[in-house]
């Protein structure tokens, strides 16, 4: 797919899954495998299933044409909390008869989700993004992620003090759970590359 | 001096959008030589022909150019209009103007240029053409068909009733291919063995059809009306001239439990065996392989039973040739195991089977007596889910194609399912439900609406076993994709329809062609639909593609019509584009060093070797001969010859090089 | 001795600490150095993945670089969510993309270099060594033990970054733990994700899934379950009293630490006392049973 547009219009999110998966939700006929094997489609998680998230994705390239059309359905599948709820367990990716990365398909939309500003506002989205991006920051800036200090910060973000709060201290007992950070890692090469990367032309945010 | 006339095609816009033709016409009026030039909306039409037939007699024409499509769609009609006007048919060259550069060229003006090159090259080459005679090659009024399935029964039976000598040719030891295992055929739910018995025994009973079961195709020389093929025949262990079918071996044989491969390993058979009580002919074969005789040295039962000495451990395969003119392949095709389905519980599960098992399980004559019993327990199952696109339609991992015949005898499946298990619930998921027939569509929405089987539009992710049932995960994508997890007691699986597992060994004996999947090529997807690219090998069935039993049918008899239209010639003419030897007079008579470099490189053995002698009978020396009947005119031994010795007629030396020539600007 | 790569990664320098003991034993007694990659850095994990793909790849690409500046040429990932992202992305740098090809720049190296560091999971190391040799050290045979092999997800899938053929009915850690005298049950949850990567955010994910495979576990009659994911583990034990609350308890082991005990090896070298559901009561009366 990706045949260049001129003036620089810009990607849908098909041509974006595109370049980072190697693979086009375009060839997605709505068989319903992943949606049928998804551990997180079920009543009380996913409102929107991956097979429909595919297909609000088509619904977008094919209405390019129409730019209002086309952002509704790119809207429809970025705001949706399926993106947050997916596990990255890989069962769809790895099951599609036609070979699409849906699983990467969803690291795609929750990217563009929060550059976009448009990421789901409910309780559960908002934790689990809060978590990820908590988690991502602590691994770039120590390059070591030890459970505790993780797990009292998103506390601090996200309330949710009463959960689990009996395990800590059973964790605590069979070492499980350090008090202190005792270790770290050199990550300055690797935030030299992310940044080398966002001011490339290509490379991406 | 050379009176060439040039005849440019506009092919309505094919070629007309891309060339200007009436300009191609008028700088191939001023080409040397040229006669006559004129450009035409449709050239291959009648009018256009006529304008050809008429410019060859009024202009006295010596050779004609056609600019139009690919030699391969109408060199041969263009011929005949030559022919028809007086001229030989080797006089017209096609000058190939829409695959070679109006539909691979958009700039109008260079496309116009290209085509001029192109018709004058022709025109170069054309003046070096001489006048060249069909050759005649004598023919064998017989016919070889491999395999005895419906497919081959049919090609057979309409050969044979044409007055033709036919070889049947089988590799199980009765005929019937899965025809006879199914159980209902669709659209009309008739008995698949009622209607096929009695053609396996017409076939076996007709005199013009000698049966050759329980034998295979071993090698294949010569070629079209001249082939010579070699047939194994398998030991069978048992004398069939002297054995009556009286079934004393397989019901005394105490090896009683080996998966029976036509009940699709759903019952049971001896070692030494018949694959069902139709079979034809009826007679048995011994499976060495589980045969305590072979095994351990013991037993032999059945050899002191027979109360005809049929028995005979000794037997070997034979080896035997035979001529034909012509060959039908109808070895049709198989179907993915179960065990391919990691994804359907493992693939191992009892109760997940694949079509062809439940049409066991359906078939009166099959392991149940035709009630459905899921396999594990014997239980009447009081789900079903029947499962489409098991492994059809699925690029992913490897098949891309739709198996064709899946969703009719799914509807058949659930319909029979409903009808025998009162009460009894199906499922069938599907992606799209596919019923372009007579009768087809309606069949589908009757197993809906009368029968009540629930269509769910879903392929089946995972399924595994729980509590004694299988979980099926499905999706409803008629409604979003809403989680649907199917507790059944049997899962059928529609699964894919797959060539044989040998097919491309036998392809290659023959010398056809088979696309990526392994189907046979037929040689045109709609004009040629039954012939192969090899002259006088036809397909008949599955084994070109999936098919149902009334597609299987039409192509058989398709393949028989091409057969009796071949073999109703006195003898062959064929293009003589073959290689010839160059001969001089005495003392030279050749320039052949006689290195037989030709010889090695001869794809089709037809080079012999020629001895000169003087008029004593004395040997001058030994040379290459080119055996017309044999070559087909590839031109590697012109390429390998060192002495420049043979030469392609038709592609000689003089034509190819002036056309080059003339293509230099 | 053989030299290793390895890449603890976080959790078992943390919360799965004796899968990092169970492990080295079991290298020791198999004459394998574990050569730890110098000053590697977390593989970032789903986090990274989720929301940025370029830091994702960044990081698991210089851990990449570092093995390869380490000489290592494979390295074990014991973690199934770390060898995932490594395997990731050296199958990006392979596939040389653009991206592959600024990143290895941005690190200061070539992805054709980079690529030639090969992340290896647990099962694979351990398939490596011929027949006899996993046997010879047996001096507890687990015969009659049943064991629940469980997969999850990223062991495993997906094939085109794990390289895995049988993805759906592996049998892979079924035939290691046969060689202990030990039998894998087939069951229905053995590639089941079981979410503990929700265990902070979505609690009812994780309960609900361990819920299930426990159940299947039961359900085949397994004595016993063992993986190779800290993640599992930590979900599959730790919350077992809360999805199996009043239930049998099934313990829940590394397949190091199982091979390990086939061995003779202490709990305490093992690390097998920490667990949450406890192991040598179960085990002891499984062996006699069996």
């Amino acid at each position: 797919m990706a045949t260049p547009k001129p003036n620089a219009a810009p990607l849908t999110l098909a041509e974006l899954i595109a370049q980072a998966t190697g693979t086009s939700v375009l060839h997605c006929y709505q068989c319903g495998r992943c949606a049928a094997g998804c551990p997180q489609n079920q009543p009380g998680a996913m409102e929107i299933s991956p097979t429909r998230v595919m297909r609000l994705l088509q619904l977008e390239a094919a209405f390019v044409d129409d730019p209002a059309r086309a952002d509704g359905f790119a809207r429809r599948a970025l705001q949706s909390p399926t993106p947050w709820l997916c596990l990255g367990c890989q069962a769809c990716t790895t099951r599609c008869p036609q070979g699409v990365d849906i699983a990467g398909a969803m690291d795609v939309l929750r990217g563009q989700a929060l550059q976009r500003g448009l990421a789901a506002k409910d309780r559960r989205s908002g934790d689990i993004r809060t978590f990820h991006q908590q988690f991502l920051a602590k691994a770039l800036r120590r390059g070591r992620i030890e459970e505790l200090p993780l797990i009292l910060r998103y506390k601090l973000a996200r309330g949710h003090w009463r959960q689990d709060a009996a395990l800590g201290p059973a964790m605590l007992r069979r070492g499980k759970l350090k008090l202190k950070n005792s270790h770290s890692a050199d990550t300055r090469q690797v935030l030299k590359a992310i940044d080398d990367l966002r001011r490339s032309p290509r490379g991406g945010p | 001096m050379s009176r060439i006339g040039v005849f440019i095609c506009h092919c309505g816009e094919n070629i007309g959008k891309t060339v200007d033709c009436p300009a191609v016409a008028a700088a191939a009026r001023r080409m040397p030589g040229v006669a006559y030039a004129a450009d035409y909306r449709y050239t291959c039409s009648e009018p256009g022909q006529a304008q050809i037939r008429t410019a060859i007699k009024q202009y006295g024409l010596t050779g004609i150019i056609v600019g139009a499509c690919s030699p391969r769609m109408h060199e041969r009609t263009f011929r005949k209009v030559a022919t028809a006007a007086g001229l030989n048919p080797y006089l017209c060259e096609i000058a190939n103007l829409r695959e070679q550069c109006s539909w691979v060229h958009t700039d109008r003006s260079a496309a116009t240029a290209k085509a001029i090159a192109i018709v004058r090259s022709a025109v170069a080459r054309v003046q070096c053409n001489t006048p060249l005679l069909p050759i005649h090659v004598p023919l064998t009024r017989r016919a070889l068909v491999i395999g005895g399935g419906i497919a081959g029964i049919q090609a057979a039976l309409d050969i044979a009733d044409g007055g033709v000598e036919v070889i049947l040719l089988e590799r199980a030891s009765s005929l019937g291919g899965h025809m006879a295992q199914l159980s209902e055929t669709f659209p009309t739910l008739d008995c698949s063995q009622c209607i096929l018995t009695p053609r396996m025994v017409e076939a076996a009973s007709h005199p013009k059809i000698r049966l050759e079961t329980y034998s295979e195709l071993e090698r294949v020389d010569g070629y079209v009306g001249n082939f010579q093929v070699t047939i194994r025949r398998k030991a069978r262990y048992v004398d069939w001239s002297k054995c009556t079918g009286c079934g004393t071996c397989w019901q005394k044989c105490p090896q009683k439990k080996i998966a029976a491969e036509f009940e699709e390993g759903l019952g049971r058979r001896t070692a030494i065996s018949i694959p069902s009580p139709q079979a034809v002919p009826n007679k048995p074969v011994i499976d060495r392989a589980n045969c305590l005789k072979f095994k351990t040295g013991k037993c032999g039962i059945c050899q002191k039973l027979c109360p005809t000495q049929a028995v005979n451990f000794e037997q070997k395969d034979e080896l035997f040739t035979e001529a034909v003119g012509t060959i039908v392949v109808a070895t049709g095709f198989q179907t993915l195991g179960k065990e391919y389905f990691e994804l359907y519980a493992g693939g191992d599960h009892p109760d997940v089977i694949t079509g062809l098992q439940f049409e066991r399980l359906a078939s009166a004559s099959g392991p149940t007596g035709g009630g459905i019993r899921r396999p594990s327990d014997g239980q009447e199952p009081r789900t079903v889910v029947f499962v489409q696109c098991a492994g059809s339609r699925e690029p992913a991992t490897g098949r891309a194609y739709c198996s064709k015949i899946c969703c009719m005898y799914t509807a058949k499946h659930a319909m029979l399912y409903r009808h025998k298990v009162h009460g009894g619930r199906a499922f069938v998921l599907c992606m799209d439900v596919r019923t372009p027939g007579k009768g087809y569509d309606e069949f589908y929405r009757r197993a809906v609406e009368q029968d009540g089987v629930n269509y769910i539009r879903s392929r089946a992710a995972r399924i595994y076993p729980e509590n004694g049932q299988l979980v099926v995960e499905a999706a409803d994508t008629l409604n979003g994709g809403e989680r649907l997890e199917l507790r059944a007691d049997l899962v059928v699986l529609a699964s894919a329809a797959i060539p044989q597992s040998d097919v491309r060994t036998l392809a290659q004996k023959l010398g056809i062609g088979y696309d990526a999947d392994g189907w046979l090529s037929e040689a045109h997807p709609k004009l040629r639909p039954v012939e192969t690219n090899t002259a006088g090998i036809f397909l008949a069935g599955a084994v070109q593609g999936p098919k149902d039993i009334p597609d299987t049918v039409g192509q058989a008899s398709a393949a028989a019509a091409k057969v009796l239209g071949l073999l109703s010639n006195q003898d062959l003419q064929r293009d003589p584009i073959v290689a010839r030897v160059r001969r001089m007079p005495p003392p030279e008579y050749s320039t052949c060093l006689g290195c037989f470099a030709c010889a090695a490189a001869c794809p089709y053995q037809a080079i012999e070797k020629e001895e000169i002698k003087d008029r004593h009978g004395e040997w001058i020396k030994t040379i290459a001969r080119v055996n017309a009947g044999l070559c087909q005119g590839c031109g590697t031994c012109v390429s390998v010859c060192r002495s420049k010795s043979i030469d392609l007629d038709g592609f000689t030396d003089d034509q190819m090089c002036s056309a080059l020539e003339a293509l230099e600007v | 001795m053989t030299v290793l790569g390895y890449y603890p990664g976080c959790s078992l320098s943390g919360a799965a600490r004796e899968y990092d003991l169970s492990l080295r034993a079991v290298a020791a007694r198999l004459e394998t150095e574990l050569r730890e990659v110098p000053d590697w850095v977390c593989c970032g994990a789903t986090s990274a993945h989720a929301i940025d793909h370029n830091a994702a790849f960044c990081l698991a690409a210089d851990t990449l670089l570092k093995a390869h500046r380490a000489g290592l040429q494979h390295v074990l990932a014991p973690c199934a969510m770390c060898f995932s992202r490594l395997a990731a992305a050296t199958r990006e740098l392979r596939n040389n993309s653009s991206l592959a090809r600024q990143v290895a720049l941005g690190l200061g190296d070539e992805a054709p270099r980079l690529a030639q560091v090969q992340a290896i999971n647990l099962l694979t190391w351990l398939e490596g060594f011929p027949a006899g040799v996993l046997e010879k050290h047996v001096v507890r045979p687990l015969k009659g033990l049943k064991v629940a092999c469980y997969y999850g997800c990223l062991l495993l899938r997906p094939p085109r970054v794990t390289g895995a053929v049988q993805v759906e009915a592996p049998r892979k850690m079924e035939a290691i733990v046969a060689r202990l005298g030990a039998q894998g049950v087939r069951w229905s949850m053995a590639t089941e994700c079981c979410g503990a990567g929700f265990s902070l955010t979505d609690k009812t994910v994780v309960l609900r899934q361990g819920r299930r495979i426990y159940g299947a576990a039961r359900a085949a009659g397994a004595d016993l379950m063992v993986l190779a994911c800290p993640m599992c583990h930590s979900n599959l034990d730790m919350r077992q009293s809360e999805f199996a609350a009043g239930e049998a308890p099934l313990p829940v082991l590394y397949l190091t630490q199982l091979i390990g005990l086939a061995w003779g090896l202490s709990s305490e070298e093992l690390g097998v006392r920490g667990h949450f559901v406890p192991v040598e009561p179960e085990l002891s009366a499984a062996l006699a049973r069996g």
